[in-house]
């Protein structure tokens, strides 16, 4: 490999360096000359990629959708995750709320994450006005927070669930990462807090390229991904750190996770890259 | 998905998805094989959402829900690979319980002892299943022929029946008021004593850390070792005190003597040098300074203290023949060990002075001519006599006799 194949992804938090660290030395040391380039925030990462300053970015579904539609299509998703597929957000709400279902949020305060998060605010805003005939009704509360982040930092879905606990909303939208999390974290006491609802799966980041990036090369880098052992102590370490058991390669089918979050930013008129 | 076998069912009532929850699901998973399917038994009726959730994030495989009478059981496959590196035994009780009399002896932690601690083997011991990803310790002393000594389970419930309290099991107002020339000898000795016991305190300590504890018998009697060394370094301490006197004198010679000891690296030289040279020898010491203290009181303190060495030489003389055993061309290398010793001692050719006369004058009753003379006298003869006992056991430990007699010479004259 000739030249250093340069990947992009958005600082998030600090435990993003020693991520591409590892990563990165993972790939150093098998002869792949790979190096990372850090962003704050997605909306300049699509930027880089698009204009073929870097080659490879680790985006979100967000970013993926808005890299799709402003390359018209020539972009491409190498591999994600394997808790990327079938992602879901969960609607949330006191036990003793009353709230069983989405129709019960009629004259309610329901809570939204950030404006650019695909799990805690554009897909929940599809999903209500898919499921509930009184959309209309419903007082939209948003949490913009941590803009830029696509909700990455799970931020907004904090300050949904602490409004929820001091009573600011009757309910609200998160990712169902965060949601097994703070369940499993005892964010609130047993029974306290309890799930109405649940969307279909969608998909979550992957790592996109131009489509007029050597295919060799996209072969290379997602082989060298897939090699990964999961239980060599430094993998596993950086895997738990991303969130996942194992990288998988996006195929078709995983495209189409992508569907709904593509038709809700069209929708919602989020398919500029200005925020 | 009726049909799907499980191995594992889970019990858990109407607890809802919850820290409590996620915890009995995290644990069943962990002690399951990869492919098992584990049922969780729940009352509540929808918690199917947290449970496909918590299985995603986990990457395993949530299969459905059936009803039960008045339950509902949900199923989800491990997809992991298995995260402990077998399984923890059960049904099994400790010999000697029912009798009350549970021994060292009677652990069986696993069919055979290794001759190499496994890798994973942290700061745990056998019969312990260690979890996948656990960090790797590196202990220096993982082999079984470095370190072990088979009575060692006996030496250590010997040595815990036979602790004693160096406040209430020696008569302290027993101590007679002594000549002050003999009491001074007293202290002299009690000084250099209480020199010896600090190095076989610190030299295991040294080594202990190393020790892999897969062989959990030995850090153990090691440290019932150490309580023993300890309570020496106190009971003589007290006994210079008691009457009198109070520390003498340090010379260079033993402390350069304990240094070269305290130096050495190497376990099985170290536990050479300490416990069959050294400790064996100074058991010799105690006997002597036994037959010639002048008040019950203080032979009991020497009495005990030389009860507690011989068990320290009896491990040390089978750690060190087994080693042998193992690998006879060590003799070589504790040859070598001893001679490197002697040339370091070489250094400064005397032997302790002020230790030598305290000897005489307490073998002799007294400091006048005649008495120091028979004293001295006598100690010549006990420094044969060890010579003699430090062959004995050199050959015990697997030297022939030529050896152990050209070993025996070069022995440190500070004895330990």
């Amino acid at each position: 490999m000739q030249k250093t194949l340069m990947l992009g992804a958005v600082a998030y938090d600090p435990k993003v360096i020693p991520i591409w660290d590892i990563i990165r030395d993972y790939f150093n040391d098998r002869g792949f000359r790979l190096d990372y380039v850090l962003f704050s925030n997605y909306e300049a990462q699509i930027e880089y990629l698009l204009s073929g300053k870097i080659d490879v970015a680790w985006n979100t579904n967000v970013a993926w959708v808005r890299s799709y539609e402003l390359s018209k299509g020539k972009v491409k998703a190498l591999l994600m995750r394997d808790t990327d597929i079938d992602f879901k957000s969960v609607f949330i709400t006191k036990a003793s709320s009353g709230i069983k279902s989405v129709e019960d949020l009629k004259g309610k305060r329901f809570g939204l994450g950030s404006g650019d998060s695909a799990q805690a605010a554009i897909l929940p805003i599809k999903y209500l006005q898919n499921e509930s005939n009184c959309f209309d009704e419903i007082n939209l509360v948003r949490y913009n927070s941590d803009m830029g982040k696509h909700g990455d930092t799970g931020r907004s879905e904090f300050d949904i669930l602490d409004a929820i606990k001091n009573n600011e909303i009757d309910a609200g939208a998160i990712g169902i990462t965060t949601w097994i999390r703070a369940l499993e974290d005892g964010l609130f006491p047993s029974g306290v807090i309890e799930s109405f609802y649940v969307s279909e799966g969608y998909c979550h980041c992957n790592f996109t390229v131009l489509d007029s990036l050597d295919e060799k090369i996209q072969e290379a880098f997602t082989q060298m991904m897939l090699s990964q052992d999961p239980n060599d102590p430094i993998i596993k370490k950086m895997m738990q750190m991303e969130g996942l058991n194992k990288w998988v390669v996006t195929t078709n089918k995983e495209l189409e996770g992508y569907e709904v979050l593509t038709q809700a930013m069209k929708e919602q008129d989020l398919m500029k890259n200005n925020q | 998905m009726n049909n799907l076998n499980h191995s594992i069912s889970i019990f858990t009532g109407n607890i809802p998805p919850s820290k409590e929850l996620f915890l009995k699901l995290e644990n069943a998973f962990l002690v399951a094989n990869k492919g098992e399917i584990i049922e969780i038994i729940s009352q509540k009726s929808n918690i199917e959402i947290e449970l496909r959730g918590w299985a995603r994030l986990r990457g395993h495989e949530y299969l459905g829900r059936t009803s039960l009478k008045e339950q509902f059981s949900y199923k989800i496959k491990k997809l992991s690979k298995n995260s402990f590196t077998g399984k923890a035994s059960w049904n099994k009780k400790m010999n000697g319980i029912d009798s009350s009399n549970p021994k060292m002896k009677d652990l069986e932690l696993s069919d055979t002892i290794l001759s190499k601690a496994p890798e994973d083997n942290g700061l745990l011991t056998r019969g312990i299943v260690t979890q996948e990803g656990t960090p790797f310790y590196d202990f220096e002393l993982s082999h079984k022929e470095l370190v072990w000594s088979e009575p060692v389970s006996i030496l250590y419930e010997e040595g815990k029946n036979l602790q004693w309290n160096a406040t209430t099991d020696i008569p302290w107002n027993e101590i007679p008021n002594l000549d002050p020339v003999l009491e001074r000898a007293v202290c002299q000795i009690m000084t250099y004593l209480v020199e010896n016991e600090f190095s076989a305190l610190y030299i295991p300590g040294k080594f202990i850390s190393k020790i892999n504890p897969y062989y959990m018998e030995i850090p153990l009697f090691l440290s019932s070792l150490m309580n023993d060394e300890a309570r020496h370094i106190e009971v003589f301490t007290k006994r210079a005190n008691a009457n009198g006197g109070g520390f003498q004198y340090s010379s260079e010679i033993t402390q350069r003597s304990l240094y070269s000891l305290f130096k050495e690296d190497d376990y099985i030289k170290s536990s050479f040098l300490l416990h069959v040279m050294g400790e064996g020898t100074f058991v010799d010491l105690l006997g002597f300074l036994e037959k010639y203290m002048p008040d019950d009181a203080t032979k009991k303190i020497i009495r005990l203290a030389k009860r507690d060495e011989m068990r320290h030489v009896a491990y040390g003389i089978e750690h060190v023949k087994s080693a042998i055993q193992q690998n006879p061309s060590r003799i070589n290398a504790l040859k070598n060990t001893a001679f490197k010793r002697k040339e370091f001692m070489d250094e400064v050719s005397s032997e302790s002075s002020m230790l030598l006369e305290s000897l005489a004058i307490l073998a002799g009753g007294g400091d006048n001519p005649i008495a120091y003379k028979r004293g001295f006298d006598l100690v010549e003869e006990l420094k044969e006599k060890m010579n003699q006992n430090r062959i004995k056991r050199l050959i015990d430990i697997g030297m022939d006799e030529d050896l152990a007699n050209e070993v025996s010479q070069v022995h440190t004259p500070n004895f330990m």
